[in-house]
Parts: C-alpha cells; sequence; structure tokens
C-alpha cells in the first residue's frame, strides 16, 4: 500500500496536462505539438490510474488502455500528415505555414 | 438478433468503408473512383433506412450491451442529419475530386468510417465508447481535409485541425477522468444517478472542473467561440465536399453530444449552484460566438471563409437555444433540450451543405480560389448554379421563407417561451446578429448578379451527381420553409428524448413528456 | 512497514520529479532531437508512477505501446523531416507570453479543484495483478468498444497509407 496520497498523483496528472498543453499551443515545431500532445494524454492516464487505484476498480484500466491504443493511432496519423507537410514546406515549422491566416 | 438489428445503422456504415476498400482494391488502378460515391451514398441511404427503423429507444439485450449505447430517436434524428451530410460529401466529391487530382478510393472508405464514428459518438452512453467515436470521426476527418496532395493549403488544413483536434481529445478525456473520479463510473446514466443521490456541489469541484474541460472540448467541434480559431483555415483549406462534412455532420454531432452529456450527467438543479453554472457559460459562449463570428465574417473576401464564419455564427445561435433548456412535467426538475434546436440543425445543415457544395462545383481545376471577385457574374454565366446558391445563402442568411428563416424564427420564439422576460435581450441580440450577417450573405449574393465577370470568370464542374445534391438541397431550403409543420413536431420529440432518462431509487417512472414549469 | 512507506515515497516523488523534468524538456528544449529524449524520459517515468500505482499491465503497454512503437515513430519523424546538418532546428515560439499564463491558470484551477476536494485518503487494498480483471472487462462490460477500436485503427490503417503514398498523376491515369 502506498504512503503517498491521492493528491499527489493528481497534482502530477494535472502538470503533466498543463506542460503539454502548453507545449501544444505555443510550439512551431509540429512534432513537438504531437509529443506535447501525447504528454497530455499521459497526464490524463495518470490520473484515470490514480482514481481507479483508490477505488479498486478493473474498470479504468481497460480504460487506460483504450486510450494509448488512440493514442498510438493518432500519431500514426499525425506522423503521417508531418511527412505530407514536410513534402510541401521542407519544413514542418507551424508558422512558416503562411498561407493561412486566421 | 434484435441487438443486431438495433446496432445495424453503425455496422451497416463501417461495412459501407470496407466494402468501398474492397471494390477500391479489385478495379484497375488507372480507373476513376468516382463510382464509389454511389456505393458510398447508397450505404449511407441503407443506414438511414435502418435507423429510423430499429433506433425507438428500446434497450439491448446483450449483457455486455446494456446501458453503452442510446438507440433512440434523439440518435435517429441527429443520425439522419450526419448522413445527409456524409452522403453529400460523398456525391460532390465525386466530380470534385478528379478535378483536383486526388481521385483516390480511400476518400470514400473514411467518409463511411467517419459516419460510423460519428454515429458512435452519437449514441454513446458509456464515455470511453464516447470518445472512441470522436476519435474515429475526427482522425477520419483529419486525414480527409489533408488529403489533397497537391496543395499545401490542404495539408495545411489537416495538421492544423489534428493539432487542435488532439487538444480538444485530450481535453474531453480529461474532464471524463474527472468524473470518473467523481463518481467512479464511466457511464453517462450512472454519473448522473450518482449526482442526483448525492448532493454535487457541496463537496466535488470535480464536476465543475470536468464541465469546463468537456464544454471546452465540444466547443472546439461545433466551432464556438474561443476554440474557433481553427475553422476559416480548416473549412478553407480542406477540400470543399469535406468542409461540407465538417459544417454539417460533424457541427450537428457535435451539438447532440454536448446536449446529451450535460443534460444527463448534470440532471440535478442543484448544479446551478455552481460557481460556473452550464447556462451561464453556455449564454456567455453563445454571445462572443455570434458577435466574433459576424465580425469576422463582415470582413472576408472569400466564399468558403464567408461560410466558414457564417457556420461559426449559427453556432452561436444554437448555442442559446442550448443555454435555454425547458422543464419537463413529473420529474424531479430534469430539463430537456430546447425543442428549437434540432430543428434549426435541420435547417442549418440543409443550407450550409448546399452552399459549400455548390462551392465545391465552382472551383476550376487544381488549386481553387473561391475569392468574390472570382464568383462576379456566376448569375450570368451559370445561371442555375447561382440560383441554387442565392436559395441557399438566402436561407442561411433567414430571409423568409426560406429554411433557415423558420429555424430562427421557431428558435427565437422557444427561447422566449421559456423566460419570455428574461431571454429578452439575448434574443434580441441574436436578432441584430442575424441583421449584421445579412451583409455578407447579401455580398455573395450581389457579387453573383451584379458585377462584372473579372478577367478569369469562374469556370464549374459538369457533373450529374453535384448538381442533383445541390439541386435537392436548395429544394429541402425551400419545402421546410414552406412546411415546417411536421419537422417542428419531429424536432419537439427530440427534444425530449434528449436528457437520458434515469431511474433513481424512488423515482424509477419516466417521466411524463408534456411540457409545463418553465414555460 | 515504515521503511516500505517511505521507500515508496522517495520512489513517487523521485519519478515525479523526473516525469515532470522530462516533460518540461519536451515542450521547452530546442533542439528537436532533446524533446524526442524528454519524451523518452517521461513515458518511461510515466510507466513507473503506473507501477506505483500497482497497475502493472498497464505499465508494460506503456513501456511497449510508447516507448517501442510511438517513440520509434517520432524518431522517424524527426530523422525524416529534419535537415542533416542542422542539428539544432530552432523551435522556440512566438505566442508563449499569451500561452504559458493562460496554462498557469489552467494549472492553477485545476489544482484548486484537486486540493479542496475531500479525496479519499487510504487507496483499497492492493488486489494483485491487474491482467485478470481487466480482461475480464474487455470481455464482458467493454467488449463493445474493444471491437470499436478496430474500427480506429483500420480507418488509420488506410488514411495513414493514404497519405504516404504518392498519389497517380493526371498523365500517368490518362
Amino acid at each position: 500500500m502506498t504512503g503517498v496520497p491521492l493528491s499527489h498523483f493528481l497534482v502530477l496528472a494535472v502538470a503533466l496536462f498543463t506542460i503539454g498543453a502548453v507545449g501544444v499551443v505555443t510550439r512551431r515545431n509540429a512534432l513537438v505539438a504531437l509529443m506535447s500532445l501525447e504528454l497530455m494524454l499521459n497526464g490524463v492516464n495518470v490520473a484515470f490510474l490514480a482514481f481507479a487505484r483508490w477505488r479498486g476498480d478493473a474498470l479504468a484500466n481497460a480504460a487506460v488502455f483504450i486510450v494509448m491504443a488512440v493514442a498510438a493511432a493518432e500519431v500514426a496519423v499525425g506522423l503521417a500528415l508531418v511527412i505530407a507537410l514536410f513534402r510541401h514546406n521542407r519544413s514542418v515549422d507551424l508558422d512558416e505555414a503562411t498561407r493561412m491566416k486566421g | 438478433m434484435k441487438d443486431l438489428l438495433m446496432l445495424s445503422p453503425i455496422w451497416l456504415s463501417a461495412m459501407t468503408g470496407i466494402l468501398v476498400l474492397v471494390i477500391d482494391l479489385l478495379s484497375a488502378r488507372k480507373a476513376p473512383r468516382g463510382f464509389l460515391g454511389y456505393v458510398t451514398a447508397a450505404g449511407f441511404a441503407a443506414t438511414g433506412i435502418a435507423a429510423v427503423h430499429y433506433w425507438n429507444g428500446s434497450a439491448l439485450e446483450a449483457p455486455f450491451l446494456t446501458g453503452m449505447l442510446a438507440l433512440d430517436g434523439f440518435g435517429a434524428f441527429f443520425a439522419l442529419l450526419i448522413l445527409l451530410s456524409g452522403a453529400a460529401a460523398a456525391l460532390f466529391a465525386i466530380d470534385y475530386l478528379p478535378q483536383h487530382g486526388s481521385d483516390r478510393g480511400e476518400y470514400y472508405a473514411l467518409m463511411a468510417f467517419s459516419v460510423c464514428g460519428a454515429l458512435v459518438f452519437l449514441t454513446a452512453v458509456d464515455l470511453i465508447t464516447m470518445f472512441l467515436g470522436l476519435e474515429i470521426m475526427s482522425l477520419s476527418v483529419y486525414i480527409m481535409a489533408a488529403m489533397k496532395q497537391s496543395s499545401a493549403r490542404s495539408t495545411e488544413a489537416g495538421m492544423k485541425y489534428f493539432i487542435l483536434g488532439g487538444l480538444a481529445s485530450a481535453f474531453l478525456l480529461f474532464g471524463i477522468a474527472f468524473l470518473y473520479g467523481a463518481t467512479g463510473s464511466l457511464n453517462m446514466v450512472e454519473i448522473g444517478r450518482y449526482f442526483l443521490e448525492h448532493d454535487p456541489t457541496r463537496d466535488y469541484l470535480f464536476p465543475q472542473v470536468a464541465m469546463i474541460l468537456l464544454v471546452a472540448a465540444l466547443g472546439f467541434k461545433v466551432a464556438a467561440v474561443p476554440f474557433h480559431m481553427w475553422t476559416p483555415d480548416v473549412y478553407d483549406g480542406a477540400p470543399t465536399p469535406v468542409t461540407v462534412f465538417m459544417a454539417g455532420a460533424v457541427k450537428a454531432v457535435g451539438f447532440a453530444v454536448l446536449a446529451r452529456l450535460l443534460l444527463t450527467v448534470y440532471q440535478n438543479p442543484a448544479f446551478d449552484e455552481m460557481p460556473v453554472s452550464i447556462p451561464g457559460l453556455l449564454l456567455t459562449l453563445s454571445i462572443l460566438t455570434m458577435f466574433v463570428g459576424n465580425i469576422l465574417g463582415i470582413v472576408q473576401t472569400n466564399v468558403k471563409r464567408i461560410l466558414a464564419y457564417s457556420s461559426i455564427t449559427h453556432a452561436g445561435y444554437l448555442l442559446l437555444g442550448g443555454y435555454a433548456t425547458m422543464g419537463v412535467a413529473g420529474s424531479s426538475g430534469a430539463s430537456v433540450l430546447n425543442d428549437g434546436v434540432p430543428f434549426y440543425l435541420l435547417t442549418y445543415v440543409v443550407s450550409t451543405v448546399g452552399a459549400f457544395g455548390i462551392v465545391s462545383l465552382l472551383g476550376s481545376r487544381g488549386e481553387e480560389d473561391m475569392s468574390l471577385d472570382h464568383i462576379a457574374g456566376l448569375g450570368r454565366r451559370h445561371p442555375v448554379l447561382a440560383a441554387l446558391m442565392l436559395v441557399c445563402v438566402l436561407s442561411l442568411a433567414g430571409v423568409p421563407p426560406l429554411a433557415g428563416f423558420m429555424g430562427k424564427f421557431f428558435l427565437f420564439r422557444e427561447v422566449l417561451a421559456v423566460d419570455p422576460n428574461g431571454n429578452l435581450p439575448w434574443v434580441v441580440i441574436a436578432v441584430l446578429n442575424s441583421f449584421i450577417a445579412a451583409y455578407y450573405y447579401l455580398r455573395i449574393a450581389v457579387y453573383m448578379y451584379f458585377r462584372e465577370p473579372g478577367r478569369e470568370p469562374v469556370s464549374a464542374i459538369r457533373g450529374v451527381p453535384g448538381y442533383v445534391c445541390a439541386g435537392i438541397a436548395a429544394l429541402l431550403s425551400i419545402w421546410i420553409g414552406l412546411f415546417p409543420a411536421r419537422y417542428i413536431a419531429a424536432s419537439q420529440e427530440v427534444s425530449r428524448d434528449s436528457a437520458l432518462v434515469i431511474a433513481t431509487t424512488g423515482d424509477v417512472a419516466r417521466p411524463a413528456a408534456s411540457r409545463s414549469g418553465k414555460r | 512497514m515504515m521503511d516500505a512507506l517511505t521507500l515508496k515515497d522517495a520512489l513517487f516523488w523521485a519519478f515525479a520529479f523526473l516525469t515532470v523534468g522530462f516533460g518540461l524538456m519536451v515542450t521547452f528544449h530546442r533542439s528537436l532531437v532533446h524533446a524526442a529524449l524528454g519524451l523518452m524520459g517521461t513515458l518511461l517515468s510515466v510507466a513507473c508512477i503506473y507501477g506505483l500505482l500497482d497497475a502493472d499491465f498497464v505499465a508494460v503497454t506503456q513501456i511497449i505501446v510508447y516507448v517501442g512503437g510511438v517513440l520509434i515513430l517520432f524518431l522517424f519523424g524527426v530523422f525524416l523531416t529534419r535537415r542533416i546538418d542542422d542539428i539544432e532546428v530552432s523551435n522556440l515560439s512566438v505566442n508563449w507570453m499569451v500561452a504559458v499564463p493562460a496554462g498557469l491558470v489552467l494549472l492553477a484551477v485545476i489544482l484548486y479543484a484537486v486540493i479542496s476536494s475531500p479525496l479519499p485518503m487510504a487507496p483499497v487494498d492492493a488486489t494483485g495483478p491487474t491482467v485478470e480483471g481487466i480482461g475480464n472487462e474487455f470481455l464482458s462490460r467493454y467488449l463493445l468498444p474493444f471491437e470499436v477500436l478496430s474500427v480506429i485503427l483500420l480507418a488509420v490503417l488506410v488514411g495513414a497509407l493514404m497519405m504516404a503514398r504518392r498519389e497517380l498523376k493526371p498523365e500517368e491515369r490518362d
């Protein structure tokens, strides 16, 4: 049995999620944005598992497993897009993608 | 067996995708792929018939399916909107894709998978299943948005949509995690029941945080204002038939899930005491969305971008409907979606699918540039397309007697009916915004009919399926406007199903569906 | 017993700091290769955190799927899209002035919720390996999501292949 309280795990989860969110929004490099997305999903998974541990529930473990599978699928699509972007721009800089401005 | 039939819309749409893949593989490498569009549309038609026929709200029997999906009239109504947009997106693509040098069979398969995902997303009661549905839909759309490989803008649109969509998915998932943490369940109905049986606001801030995260995530999908940044770029850069799907199906399903999730999970009236309450948040988003969408829409000079901002503005009106929920008599204060919203979505989807679809027919070879100058003189060069476009755009603007007008009229009336005095200022703001929006819609009409064609007049694709689809959309825009009674009745019925019924201890009966109370 | 408790405490703090540190490296380091290495560090430390949460199966899956699969994909991405000659691909951001405060606000709000919510202090007793429970869920309550997952994988497979495959040029198509 761990002596670490639930809130510590949650704080870790939130920290990881926030670092990822800031990375997605700020980093110009598409690959780093993609990596930051993975950080966010890992934060979510830590939160899921911490809650599950305190409830003794196998369902959340299954949910985390599914989230991992989806994350892997997301990365596959993301990298396909990165390669396609690179073909056009010779760069994966999201700001160099200046053909469009919000 | 009954389960299999009830699930048939979901597996029929997935099978359509697989069938398309197999046919694509078997046909000659260099043969045109347009015929797959008909296969897809036929598959969607079968799916739609199955959804209307089998989704009657009865429960699934198999033990592993109980409580996972809600297959009811609410689902059937929005399934039809999704399938209409999906079929239109497949049919418009038949002539569009070869023109733009990316005639690939995979497009139609991905469209079918995306529709399958949207149906799962729409009907899921289990939150992880819901997330999976969202991901199937979104991942397919990201790829379709980027599939025009000759165009850098298309790839960038896909990338941008992917990054921000991934952010939204993570928010949704974190919201789900907090709901799980608060209640120990991943099922919408069970979570709602837990909150009904335990006073949720005194102890927990988790439902509050979860609510904000969920609204933010779904706000991305419906393009509500602080989360709208991607919309113009993605709608503009993506191949136009994909834009048809995004503006139609993705937005409709986003609203449906937003309504069902919030109304089911946050059924306890005590939630109105939250620091950030759901009606307050939705109202703020609604007003922001209307104004920002309109103001930015006015300065646009590109038809696709104008329509993108128009689609943002419509999200604002719809959020106003989401804010004004209605009470149901006999239940423990549970409220349901305002019955103007489903009807409004119907009119919006029909007109916007038509408008974007016609834009897809207008693009000339290769890189498309749909600036307003480009469509100048369209009324003389392509009178049929211009007339259809006029009908769709005027319907979006809300000009009587077209569908869009009836949608706005009915929605605003129902919002007022909920609280005649309190909601009056918001409805006045919404009406004011409709007038502002008329400016850019009429601008499209003026350019089409009263401007001399530029040096490079627009050329149009001549394709039967696209013209037929556009014609149907325009006809429906007129028809629904003239004879709205049936659709309004359907909308009222659908909105009653919007909140899933939670049987709590002591109050097991399904509440009577007649409305009173807040009205 | 006391020793075991403090050991777990120490492990938690160590891995938590590693996780956050490597996470910051992913987000803020200028070099792409360093970011990828940071991601590997984060994923491994998170796997250890999973271990501390008694989620043995998920921890192993994390290592196999993420470190073994996803990370390799990322490295391919890094090497495929990076010009070999400039190793330090600059990727400092422009709008961090807005994003970092916004992130801090998000952090503060959620932290406030976490800290001020009365959470149960003691976890339920450890139940041993979780593999059996997960297997049961996938064959009972979670059969449907498990099946739906296969549609995702199919769609992604088709989509990623389509993006990667070169398109037929119009003249090739005749």
